[in-house]
C-alpha cells in the first residue's frame, strides 16, 4: 500500500488504534479534527466498526473508500449501498475470498483423492474450520470451499466449526473433533492461523505423521515455509495487494475516472495459489525490496487510459505478482486515504 | 335425710372418678399416636412430592437449555458454552451446574459433588448430527429449598392436625361423660343400695322394681334436695342484696357529705384569704366593716345565728363590738364588755383552754354576762373563741345558735378558729396602723417644735444668731445673683447692763422682747430678718434695700424704740446704736466682712455718742459718713 502510495504520488498516513477497535472512531475523528483535513479515506469493516467510521466521514464530507471486508448484509440493510443514503462512502473494494475457498479446497480434496486413504464407507472425511458466521469473508470463503465440494462426490464434510481467526480456540477445537471424528482424512482452514492451531492438535495426537491433510488461506513467512516443507497442503495468498489496489482507485476516482461504472462494491480476484515449486518465489518477491521495485501506476486509468476494466488487468494473478513482485504486508489494515496525503488507521500490526 | 344420702353418694361417685380419668388418657394417648402417624405419613407423601417436583424442574430446565448447549459443545464454543453454564447456574432452585465433555473437559458451577447429592439430576446430551454424546450434564438441585418448602407445608397441616385431633377428643370426651360416667355412676348407686346393711333399712319391697326406677328414685331426691337448697340460697343471696344496697347508700350519702365538705371548705378558705387580703388594701376607717361583713359571711356560709365580736379596749382604741345576727336583732345600748369586763365564766375558761362551749344556757346563772347575751339574741347555744395575736388577748367572739338541737360541727370547729385568725390579725392590724399614725403625728409635732427651737431665739421669739447666719449667706448670694443691694444693720442697746442691774434680769428680758417685737416688725418683707445675735446685740438684713431707703428705716428704727418708753434709771429713755453696710453684690466680700463692715459702723456709732445711725457703703471704698 504505501509501495503504491509512492508509486502515484499519493501521502499516505497510518493511525493505529492499538488493538482497541472501540477507540477508532475517536481516533479518527481526532485526526480529523487535528491535522489537515484528509482528501480520502480508507475504512475497514473490522469487528463491524464500520459503519460510525463512516457516519464521521460523512460529517465531515470526506469520499470513503470501504476496503478488504465489505459491510455485512445487516449492516447494509440500515446504511444502503455506497452513494445512496451515504453520500461520501464512493465504494468498496474486496477480494475474491470466494475463489481462495475454491482454489485451497480444490488442491486439497484432489489430493486426499490421490492419496492412500479411505474412509470406512468408502468416503472420505472433512472438517472445515471457519471463521466466524457473520462475516462476508469467512461465508464467502466456505462457500468457495462448497463449490470445490461440488467436484468430489466421495469427501463426506463432516461439520463446519466456527474458530474465531485464532490458533488458540482451533487446537483446542481440533482436540475434541479428533475424538469425535476418529477416522478424519482432511482440514480445510480459512485462515493460517486457525490451521497452525490444528496441526498442533494433530501432532500432539497423532506425532508428525499423522497423515491429515490441511489446507489454509492468507500470506504468512509460517504459513509458506510450512507449505515448503509439506505440512500444509494447499495456500492461497494475495490479498494483501488490496491496499495497493485501493490507491490505485481512489487516485483515479480524484482524476475523475470514477470506478462506479464497474459498481461501487468492487470484487477483485488476487488469491492464488502457493505451492512448494513458487514458494520461494514467494518468500523473494514479496518483500520491501521486491515491493519497490514495482510501478502501480501502470493500473491507473488516469495514467493509462486504455485500461477499461481492473479485474482485466494481470496482477490479480500469482505469476503477474511473481513476475513484478509486489508485496505489501497491508492487510488488516483500515484507513482513510488522502489525495496527495494518505491515512491509514490500524488497529493492530501484523 | 335427703341430704345425707345426697353426701354419700357424691362420695360413691368420687370413687368412680379415676376411671373417668383413666379413660381420657387412653384417649389422649390413642389421639397424639393417630396424630404422630398422620403427621409422618404425609410428610412422607409432601417429600416425595417435592423432590418429584424438583426432579421435573430439572429435566425441564435441561429440555430448555440442553438445545442450546449441545449446539454449542457440538461446534466446540466455549464461550458459548460457558454462558449457556452461567444462565443455568443463575437459574433458581438449581446450585450446582457440572458439564463433562467426552474429551474428558469439565465445567463446573456451583456445588459439584452431583454423585452425592441426592437433588441432582444428570443427562447425556446428542447432537442431532451424531449419535455419540457430546457431553454429560448433571444440574444439583437446592436440598435446603426442599426442606424449607417441606417444613413449610407440614407446618400447617400438623397444627391443623392438633387442632383436628384435640377437637375430636374434646367431642369423645364429652360423648363419655354423657353415656359412660353416667351409667357408672347409676352403677355405683345400684351398688351402694345392693349394700347389706342398706338392704336391711330398706323395707322388703323395692319402692321401684326395675334399675330405671332405682335410678329415677335417686334423682327425685336429689332433686328434692336440690331445689331445697337453691331456695335457700335465693333467700341468702336477696338478704345480701339488700345489705349491700344498705351500705352503699351509706356510702353514698358519707361520700356526699365529705364531697360536700370539701367543697364547702376549700370555698370558704378561699373567700378567707380574699377577704385577708382585702382588709390589707382597707383604708383605716372602714376596717369595722370588713371585720362585719366577715362576721356576716361567715354566719350566711356556716348557717350560725349570731356572731358577736367583742374588741376589748386598750390605750389606742376604744371598746367595740361588731354584732352579726340572722334576723337583725340589736344589741342593747347599755351593752358594755371591755377588757376588764368580760364575763368571769367565760374569762376561766379562756384562760384555760382556746375555746369554751356554753352548750345550756339554763345551766348558766341567770345575771351571768353571757346569758345576759343569749337572753338579749334569743340564743339556745353559745361558743366562745378568742382574738389572740402575738400572745396578747385583743378580745373574744361569740357564736350563737338558736335552736337547742343543733350542734357545732367538727367541720365548723375548724373553720371558726380560722375567722378568729383572720379577725384577730384584721384587729391588730388596725391597731397597729391607729398605733403608727398616732406615733407619726407625735414625731411630726416634735420635728416641727425643734425645728422652731433650732432657728429662734428663745427669749425674743426672733430669728437667732444661727437662723441669721444662714440668712445672711442665703441673701447674699442672692444679691450676688439678682445684682440688687443688701442692706445690714447691727443694733447694740445702749448701756443695757444698767439698766439690767436698775431693773433685774427680768425686766432686762423683758425690754429685750420690746425691742425684738419692734424689729419684727421691720423685717416684714419675705426675705427679711430681724435677728438676736448676741446679749443685748439685734441685726436685720434687709434685701432690695439701697442706702437711701436703709438710712430713713435706720432712723425710723430709732424712733420707734425710743417711743417704746423704757427708760433708763436716769430717766433717759432705752436706746440703741446702729451699724449699718451696704452689700453689692461683690464676690471678694465674706459674710464674715460684710458682718465686721457693720460692726465697724457701729463701733462708729458708738464712739460718735451712741442713739445714732452709722452706715458704711462700700465694703472697701471710703466709709460713708455718720447721720
Amino acid at each position: 500500500m504505501a509501495a503504491a502510495a509512492q508509486d502515484l504520488g499519493m501521502e499516505l498516513r497510518i493511525i493505529y488504534a492499538e488493538r482497541d477497535h472501540l477507540r477508532m472512531p475517536l481516533l479518527l475523528q481526532q485526526a480529523i479534527d487535528q491535522g489537515a483535513k484528509p482528501d480520502y479515506l480508507i475504512v475497514v469493516n473490522e469487528r463491524q466498526m464500520a459503519p460510525p467510521l463512516l457516519a464521521i466521514a460523512e460529517r465531515a464530507h470526506i469520499p470513503t473508500l470501504l476496503a478488504f471486508n465489505d459491510l455485512t448484509p445487516e449492516q447494509l440493510m440500515q446504511s444502503g449501498l455506497p452513494r445512496e443514503k451515504l453520500k461520501y462512502w464512493i465504494g468498496s473494494l474486496t477480494t475474491d475470498n470466494r475463489q481462495a475457498g475454491y482454489l485451497t479446497g480444490k488442491t486439497l480434496l484432489k489430493r486426499l483423492v490421490q492419496s492412500k486413504k479411505i474412509g470406512i464407507d468408502g468416503r472420505y472425511q472433512l472438517l472445515a474450520m471457519s471463521g466466524d458466521k457473520s462475516t462476508p469473508a469467512s461465508q464467502e470463503r466456505l462457500l468457495g470451499l462448497q463449490d470445490a465440494l461440488q467436484e468430489f462426490p466421495n469427501v463426506e464434510l463432516k461439520q463446519v466449526i466456527y474458530g474465531n481467526w485464532s490458533r488458540g480456540l482451533a487446537t483446542e477445537q481440533m482436540a475434541v473433533l479428533l475424538d469425535r471424528y476418529p477416522d478424519l482424512a482432511a482440514v480445510w482452514c480459512s485462515n493460517d492461523l486457525m490451521a497452525f492451531g490444528v496441526l498442533s492438535s494433530l501432532e500432539r495426537r497423532y506425532g508428525t505423521d499423522h497423515g491429515i491433510f490441511v489446507s489454509a488461506i492468507n500470506h504468512s513467512d509460517d504459513a509458506i515455509s510450512m507449505i515448503k516443507n509439506g505440512r500444509l497442503t494447499a495456500l492461497a495468498a494475495g490479498h494483501f495487494l488490496l491496499g495497493a489496489w485501493s490507491m490505485v482507485l481512489l487516485y483515479d476516482y480524484a482524476h475523475g475516472y470514477d470506478f462506479a461504472a464497474q459498481g461501487t462494491q468492487i470484487q477483485l480476484p488476487m488469491f492464488s495459489l502457493v505451492n512448494a515449486n513458487n514458494a520461494d518465489l514467494f518468500l523473494s518477491r514479496f518483500s520491501r525490496q521486491g515491493l519497490s521495485h514495482y510501478d502501480f501506476s501502470r493500473y491507473s486509468k488516469a495514467i493509462n487510459p486504455k485500461i477499461n476494466n481492473y479485474s482485466g488487468q494481470p496482477s490479480v494473478t500469482l505469476d503477474t505478482c511473481v513476475s513484478i513482485g509486489i508485496a505489501g504486508k497491508t492487510n488488516k489494515s483500515r484507513a482513510c486515504a488522502q489525495y496527495g496525503k494518505l491515512l491509514i488507521v490500524r488497529s493492530s500490526m501484523k | 335425710m335427703s341430704g345425707n344420702s345426697s353426701t354419700k353418694l357424691s362420695r360413691l361417685k368420687r370413687n368412680f372418678q379415676p376411671i373417668a380419668k383413666r379413660l381420657n388418657k387412653v384417649l389422649l394417648r390413642i389421639g397424639g399416636l393417630f396424630m404422630l402417624i398422620l403427621i409422618v405419613a404425609y410428610a412422607g407423601i409432601v417429600y416425595f412430592d417435592i423432590s418429584s417436583g424438583l426432579r421435573t424442574h430439572l429435566s425441564n430446565t435441561v429440555q430448555d437449555h440442553g438445545p442450546r448447549l449441545t449446539a454449542a459443545l457440538w461446534d466446540i464454543d466455549p464461550t458459548t458454552i460457558n454462558e449457556e453454564l452461567d444462565a443455568l447456574a443463575a437459574l433458581p432452585g438449581i446450585v450446582g451446574v457440572v458439564l463433562i465433555t467426552p474429551s474428558g473437559a469439565r465445567y463446573e458451577r456451583g456445588l459439584s459433588n452431583w454423585v452425592e447429592n441426592k437433588f441432582s439430576y444428570s443427562v447425556a446430551l446428542v447432537h442431532k448430527n451424531s449419535s455419540n454424546t457430546v457431553g454429560t450434564l448433571s444440574l444439583i438441585g437446592d436440598a435446603s429449598a426442599v426442606w424449607s418448602q417441606l417444613l413449610s407445608r407440614v407446618l400447617p397441616f400438623f397444627i391443623a392436625q392438633i387442632i383436628l385431633v384435640l377437637g375430636i377428643l374434646l367431642v369423645l370426651q364429652w360423648l363419655l361423660r354423657r353415656v359412660v360416667v353416667r351409667r357408672l355412676d347409676a352403677l355405683t348407686i345400684h351398688t351402694h343400695l345392693l349394700q347389706a346393711n342398706r338392704i336391711e333399712k330398706v323395707p322388703a319391697p323395692p319402692a321401684f322394681a326395675t334399675v330405671v326406677q332405682d335410678e329415677l328414685d335417686c334423682l327425685l331426691e336429689g332433686f328434692s334436695s336440690l331445689q331445697g337448697n337453691v331456695l335457700k340460697n335465693e333467700q341468702e343471696r336477696e338478704q345480701l342484696i339488700r345489705a349491700l344496697a344498705e351500705s352503699r347508700d351509706q356510702l353514698e350519702i358519707e361520700v356526699a357529705q365529705r364531697t360536700g365538705e370539701t367543697l364547702y371548705l376549700s370555698g370558704f378558705l378561699h373567700m378567707l384569704s380574699k377577704d385577708a387580703q382585702r382588709y390589707l388594701d382597707l383604708p383605716l376607717d372602714q376596717a369595722q366593716f370588713g371585720l362585719e361583713e366577715t362576721l356576716a359571711q361567715t354566719g350566711v356560709l356556716l348557717g350560725f345565728d349570731a356572731l358577736v365580736a367583742v374588741c376589748f379596749s386598750d390605750e389606742i382604741l376604744p371598746e367595740e363590738v361588731y354584732l352579726w345576727h340572722k334576723e337583725g336583732r340589736k344589741l342593747r345600748a347599755d351593752f358594755v364588755l371591755g377588757r376588764r369586763a368580760l364575763y368571769k365564766l367565760s374569762e376561766y375558761n379562756l384562760n384555760r383552754q382556746s375555746v369554751f362551749f356554753i352548750d345550756t344556757v339554763d345551766e348558766l346563772d341567770a345575771g351571768c354576762g353571757e346569758a345576759v347575751l343569749c337572753r338579749d339574741l334569743n340564743l339556745a347555744k353559745l361558743v366562745a373563741l378568742p382574738f389572740n395575736f402575738n400572745a396578747e388577748r385583743l378580745g373574744v367572739l361569740f357564736v350563737g345558735l338558736k335552736s337547742p338541737h343543733r350542734q357545732y360541727s367538727k367541720l365548723e370547729m375548724r373553720i371558726l378558729p380560722m375567722v378568729v385568725g383572720l379577725c384577730s390579725n384584721v384587729l391588730a392590724h388596725h391597731r397597729q396602723q391607729l398605733a403608727l399614725q398616732e406615733a407619726k403625728e407625735a414625731l411630726l409635732a416634735a420635728n416641727a417644735k425643734l425645728a422652731l427651737q433650732a432657728n429662734h431665739d428663745g427669749l425674743t421669739d426672733i430669728a437667732n444668731r444661727r437662723a441669721f447666719d444662714e440668712s445672711l449667706l442665703q441673701e447674699m448670694r442672692r444679691a450676688t445673683r439678682s445684682d440688687q443691694s443688701l442692706l445690714l444693720i447691727i443694733l447694740d442697746v445702749d448701756f443695757f447692763k444698767q439698766y439690767n442691774d436698775s431693773y433685774g434680769h427680768g425686766e432686762g428680758d423683758i425690754a429685750l422682747k420690746k425691742i425684738a417685737a419692734v424689729l419684727a416688725q421691720f423685717a416684714e418683707r419675705a426675705g427679711d430678718c430681724a435677728a438676736r445675735i448676741g446679749g443685748e446685740e439685734f441685726a436685720l438684713l434687709l434685701p432690695h434695700t439701697d442706702i437711701r431707703i436703709g438710712k430713713s428705716l435706720a432712723e425710723r428704727v430709732r424712733l420707734a424704740i425710743i417711743k417704746l418708753g423704757l427708760l433708763q434709771a436716769d430717766g433717759q429713755p432705752l436706746t440703741v446704736s446702729q451699724g449699718g453696710a451696704i452689700f453689692s453684690g461683690e464676690e471678694e466680700v465674706s459674710p464674715a466682712d460684710f458682718l465686721r463692715m457693720a460692726d465697724q459702723a457701729l463701733y462708729r456709732a458708738k464712739n460718735g455718742g451712741r442713739n445714732q445711725v452709722c452706715i458704711a457703703k462700700m465694703p472697701n471704698g471710703p466709709s460713708a459718713g455718720i447721720l
